[in-house]
């Protein structure tokens, strides 16, 4: 008796405790805090990032905050230019001729002006003008082979060396992309000649650029090829030689540990832009996307941007100290049919096309969507446009409207009857069934299996036999044309539409496939809509009347079908306000001087 | 001897040999590197591609590739040995480097501790054999023993760390909470003292009242946020020490060394307040290595002046005595710069950590350093302790089982020995032979284990390395993670027989 009343008691008081427990209240002085710490999934390795080996979103990351520039791309892939640093116009139109200006008083934050000068590294560095390979002058850029080769004149610089006017020998309708600084090049210089005054190596980097000076060239290019690349093996600290570290951006760098973190403090000399309340960034290195998770529920770390999956969303939108964001990343799924797949040879056009259409018409696009993406982002939609202008984006309708999408919106039931009478004329059924082969990678992906297994399973149903075949090394086989199907994503870096052509367009000795037209789809009409991307200015509306040409053909030939775009999420600290996620890079940092807590 | 480490090495070799080539093209042969080139729409992206096949030798098939690997690592190539270079182009050496210091860190103190934990419970276990104290641990060792580490990890960052940092916030124990831990600890401690049943209840008692009195005490005077021992808690305790040491090393029975671990004991406050000034904010960590020699002097000098006819156990226990009760000085100091690291902007109130191996910027003295390691190692190390403790407590306990079983021992108490000079001397030390061979397929097992440890605690040890060098198929970075780690764990299974033939005579590794 008496020891049931001692249990009870206890009972009664834990249950009276556990109902006010949970009440974690952070230390005073939160909202006068001026640090942000942001998890990265890899390691930084250089100060370069337009090096072709450190081309990493997390070195870019360090280059956006650092650096400064004429524009940037927001949280809605729009391409805002930066005032505050500059101005650039088109002076003619033929041949294209580009004047930047960059605005007086800019400084690095050594205390020397930027200039137009400055602007020559990017030309040095992509035109491929300056490499030698007789004399082992090259330099390693991911932008070997862009626009930039097709300007060859040194710019007209003004007196006061802040206006360039650049001359292209041929048309280039990304133009805008182009321009902007990275390194200062008196720094440059000063690294392979340390004992030149900061006029003296500027002065010495024109000449050598002026002149194809070979020699001074590859002393320059050696250093800008390597002594950047320190960042995965050695610190940043007192000893780090301070022409390495000179920078133009809201922030400087303080410090680094090799593959764990880097510090940057704002920069005093910085009035190009809005000066950020957060004085202070921390970059730190989580590879896995859990512990992320729970490092931003410890107040480890502000801000994360993991992979999503569906545990992981849960499990933030869970935390009370959090606020998830869920947004369209630049990367969408897409159902290839190679035009030149096993399945189709031998068959007249005509039936090989309704063969294809009866195969798209089959595929469950929206259970895809529903089982397979809703459990990241409830708001996804199926994707109808294969430019794409995702769906956020008002000619996301306008484009399905036109472009011959509408047999692939109907419900099931409408698709599958549709696709049996395809079928059927040419003598297929479920009794002899049409059999095609699909690849796809990343066989330990689940959501690739499931949109496999879902598209095997709805085609069954009217008569065709898919054959599922996944494979780690997928990649390497597309265009090899071994199977009749592919479904992958490709993925955006900019908002330009000059990519389409390398997708979808004829090589220029007019018979065969461009590089990344793995279905062989051999469309003149497609071919010289696109191409107008490259070689005209298109305003938006312009742009639209291209792609529609495309679409209109693209969904004609049943060649293929957009699937979703991809779901991603970023989660923050809930008292750090102003976090906007974007999907083209600078992705969450864009907006670094809105932050604040 | 010399005959069979050669046979024993040549053999090495072969299996190193066989594995990296498995592992290089099973490794090659994972993925496609060139993934994101060739799913790149941007107008270069052809080029790239070319470059980057040039630069991963991806023309050449991956066999081959190999043997061009080999050839480097060898020093064949004409360049001298080499690891090569990341996909990255930095040198393997150098990243390796970084790495290695930071694996030995979280494997070498789990191991140690492991092994002092995981044996001692072992040996409990097995002194109370099939009483409820060995059902529960061999219950508990079962279940550790089957938890996956990354589960472990998880459940450990959720309770120990971010539930524990809410709980600082206003850190009073909830009486449930407080009745709980009470009660286990004082179950756990009634446990092993055992004995007849009253006599049981009587420790439970008392055990849990001093319990709850402590943790009264902790949670009323918010001592979790501003810890610290103090002088008479200082004394205490080394008092504590110098008995139990005592009983270990020779018996409480003999009163000269017991006289001499509580003079030592009783110093303890006195140095405490002589440490004060010497332990400032300037103090150099490296000092503190002379000071740790000193003190075992001391020890040293005091057991052997007045040992008396026990000159050397006297000394023995001096030293451990010494040096136990200074670790509490250390200890306390420590504890002083809590609140100071507490407050520090880089962790606002969240000190224990769940990801890295510190916090960059930190930027403290010696103390402020001291507990920072400490608060990022502790939930690595209790991870891969929990699942490598219960190995050791299953391995120890039945080894002192048997070797309990065996006629010397029963020669040994038939002779009147002490049953303490009996576990202590006769059982222990045999009982410690086959835990040699645990412990290296411990050490290699934790080196594996690592690899998620690592991973989920955001170490860059050669783990971490390991699992970027394959999502990147950075063949270089994997291999040279493969290599060492081989290399090491092989050696280590050779130090172990080598070691267990010079432990146990009756074992002989010639032929």
């Amino acid at each position: 008796m008496k020891f049931s009343r001692i249990i009870r008691a206890v009972a009664i008081a834990a249950v009276g405790v556990l109902g006010t427990s949970g009440l974690a209240v952070a230390p005073a002085g939160a909202a006068d805090r001026t640090l942000v710490r942001i998890a990265e999934s890899n390691v930084r390795t250089s100060l370069n990032s337009s090096h072709s080996d450190h081309n990493l979103v997390e070195n870019g990351t360090v280059a956006y905050l650092t650096g400064d520039g004429f524009n940037y791309y927001n949280n809605k892939s729009q391409l805002v230019k930066k005032t505050g640093f500059g101005t650039y116009r088109i002076v003619k139109q033929k041949p294209l001729t580009i004047e930047t200006k960059i605005n007086k008083g800019l400084v690095w934050s050594d205390g020397t002006q930027i200039d137009a000068y400055d602007l020559l590294e990017g030309w040095v560095t992509d035109s491929g003008h300056f490499d030698n390979e007789a004399r082992g002058v090259y330099w390693d850029s991911v932008g070997k082979g862009g626009g930039m080769q097709k300007i060859t004149k040194f710019p007209v610089i003004s007196a006061d060396s802040l206006t360039a006017t650049w001359t292209f020998d041929e048309f280039d309708s990304s133009w805008e992309l182009f321009f902007g600084i990275g390194r200062p090049v008196h720094a440059l210089t000063q690294l392979a000649y340390p004992t030149l005054s900061d006029g003296q190596a500027k002065a010495r980097f024109v000449n050598a650029v002026k002149k194809k000076d070979w020699t001074v060239l590859k002393a320059l290019a050696d250093q800008w090829n390597t002594a950047y690349n320190f960042i995965d093996t050695k610190p940043i600290d007192a000893t780090t030689n301070p022409n390495l570290l000179i920078t133009a951006g809201a922030y400087t760098i303080k410090s680094s540990v090799p593959g764990k973190s880097m510090t940057l403090v704002a920069n005093p000399l910085y009035k190009s832009g809005p000066k950020p309340t957060i004085k202070t960034i921390q970059l730190v290195t989580i590879p896995d996307s859990t512990a992320m998770g729970q490092a931003l529920a410890n107040g480890e770390v502000d801000i994360i941007a993991p992979q999503a999956t569906a545990a992981l969303v849960n499990s933030l939108k869970a935390q009370p100290n959090t606020t998830v964001y869920g947004f369209g990343a630049a990367t969408y799924e897409h159902l290839d049919v190679d035009l030149k797949g096993p399945a189709w040879a031998g068959m007249s056009a005509a039936k090989a096309n309704d063969l294809r259409r009866a195969l798209l018409l089959t595929i469950p696009r929206q259970e895809i969507v529903d089982k397979l993406v809703k459990t990241i982002n409830p708001a996804a939609k199926v994707l109808n446009s294969i430019t794409p202008y995702f769906n956020a984006d008002p000619n996301h309708a306008k484009m399905s409207a036109t472009s011959g999408v509408k047999p692939y919106t109907d419900a099931e039931a409408t698709r599958l009857a549709a696709a049996k009478a395809l079928l059927a004329k040419h003598g297929y059924s479920t009794t002899n069934p049409l059999k095609l082969t699909l690849h796809w990678g990343g066989p330990t992906n689940e959501r690739r299996k499931n949109t496999a297994a879902l598209i095997v399973a709805a085609a069954a149903k009217v008569g065709i036999e898919v054959n599922s075949k996944p494979s780690a090394v997928w990649s390497q086989e597309l265009g090899n044309n071994k199977s009749d199907l592919q479904f992958f994503a490709w993925s955006q870096t900019s908002t330009v539409f000059t990519g389409l052509r390398t997708i979808y367009g004829i090589a220029d000795d007019g018979t065969t496939p461009r590089n990344s037209n793995y279905i062989d789809w051999l469309n003149p009409t497609v071919d010289k809509a696109l191409a107008r991307h490259s070689d005209e200015i298109l305003d938006a509306d312009g742009a639209f009347k291209v792609n529609q040409t495309f679409e209109k053909e693209y969904f004609k030939d049943a060649v293929g079908l957009p699937l979703f775009q991809w779901a991603s999420i970023a989660a923050a600290t809930k008292t750090l306000k102003n976090v906007k996620p974007s999907a083209l890079s600078p992705q969450i940092v864009w907006n670094y001087w809105e932050w604040k807590y | 001897m010399i005959q069979y480490i050669i046979r024993r090495i040549g053999a090495l070799l072969l299996v190193l040999l066989g594995s990296t080539f498995l592992i290089y093209n099973l490794t090659a042969i994972s993925g496609d590197p060139l993934e994101d080139l060739r799913l790149s729409t941007e107008p270069n992206a052809q080029i790239l591609l070319q470059q980057a096949i040039e630069k991963l030798q991806l023309d050449i098939p991956p066999p081959v590739r190999y043997f061009n690997w080999l050839m480097g690592i060898l020093g064949l190539g004409g360049a001298g040995a080499s690891f090569g270079l990341t996909v990255e182009g930095s040198a393997v050496i150098d990243i390796i480097g970084l790495a290695i210091p930071i694996t030995i860190r979280l494997v070498i103190i789990s191991t140690i501790l492991s092994i002092v934990i995981g044996i001692s419970i072992g040996i409990i276990s097995a002194l109370r054999q099939y009483s409820r104290f060995d059902y529960s641990i061999t219950f508990i060792a079962f279940l550790f023993f089957s938890l996956p580490i990354f589960w472990v990890a998880v459940l450990l960052k959720q309770f120990a760390a971010i539930e524990f940092n809410n709980f600082l916030y206003d850190p009073v124990i909830a009486p449930n909470w407080m009745f709980g831990f009470a009660f286990v600890g004082a179950f756990i401690f009634a446990s092993i003292v055992g004995g007849e049943k009253k006599r049981f209840f009587i420790t439970l008692a008392g055990a849990f009242a001093l319990n709850f009195a402590i943790l009264s005490y902790i949670s009323a005077t918010g001592w979790l946020l501003t810890p610290s021992l103090g002088p008479v808690m200082i004394s205490v305790m080394a008092l504590g020490v110098a008995f139990g040491i005592t009983q270990l090393s020779t018996g409480i029975s003999n009163r000269r060394v017991l006289i001499i671990s509580l003079a030592l004991a009783a110093l303890t406050p006195v140095f405490y307040f002589v440490m004060q000034p010497v332990f400032s904010e300037t103090f150099e960590g490296s000092m503190m290595w002379l000071l740790a020699i000193a003190t075992l002097g001391v020890g040293f000098v005091v057991g052997y002046a007045f040992g008396g006819d026990d000159k050397g156990p006297a000394a023995r226990t001096g030293m451990i005595v010494a040096f136990l009760s200074a670790g509490l000085i250390v200890l306390d100091r420590f504890m002083q710069s809590w609140d100071d690291y507490y407050n520090n902007e880089w962790i606002f109130g969240r000190p224990i950590a769940t990801v890295g191996d510190s916090k960059p910027d930190i930027a403290g003295d010696f103390w402020i350093m001291g507990v920072d390691a400490f608060s990022h190692l502790l939930l690595p190390t209790a991870a891969l302790m929990l699942v490598s403790v219960a190995g050791y407590v299953r391995y120890s306990r039945a080894s002192l089982l048997e070797v309990l079983n065996q006629d010397y021992i029963r020669t040994a108490r038939a002779k009147g020995l002490t049953e303490r000079t009996v576990i202590m001397r006769h059982a222990f030390r045999n009982s410690l032979i086959p835990l040699t061979t645990i412990m290296a397929f411990d050490f290699a097992g934790l080196l594996g284990g690592a690899i998620i440890t690592e991973q989920v605690f955001a170490w860059r040890g050669m783990g971490t390395l390991f699992n970027t060098g394959l999502a990147k198929f950075d063949l270089n970075l994997v291999m040279a993670v493969v290599l060492i780690t081989s290399i090491s764990a092989l050696v280590f299974n050779l130090i172990a027989d080598l070691v267990y033939s010079a432990l146990d005579p009756r074992i002989r590794v010639t032929k």
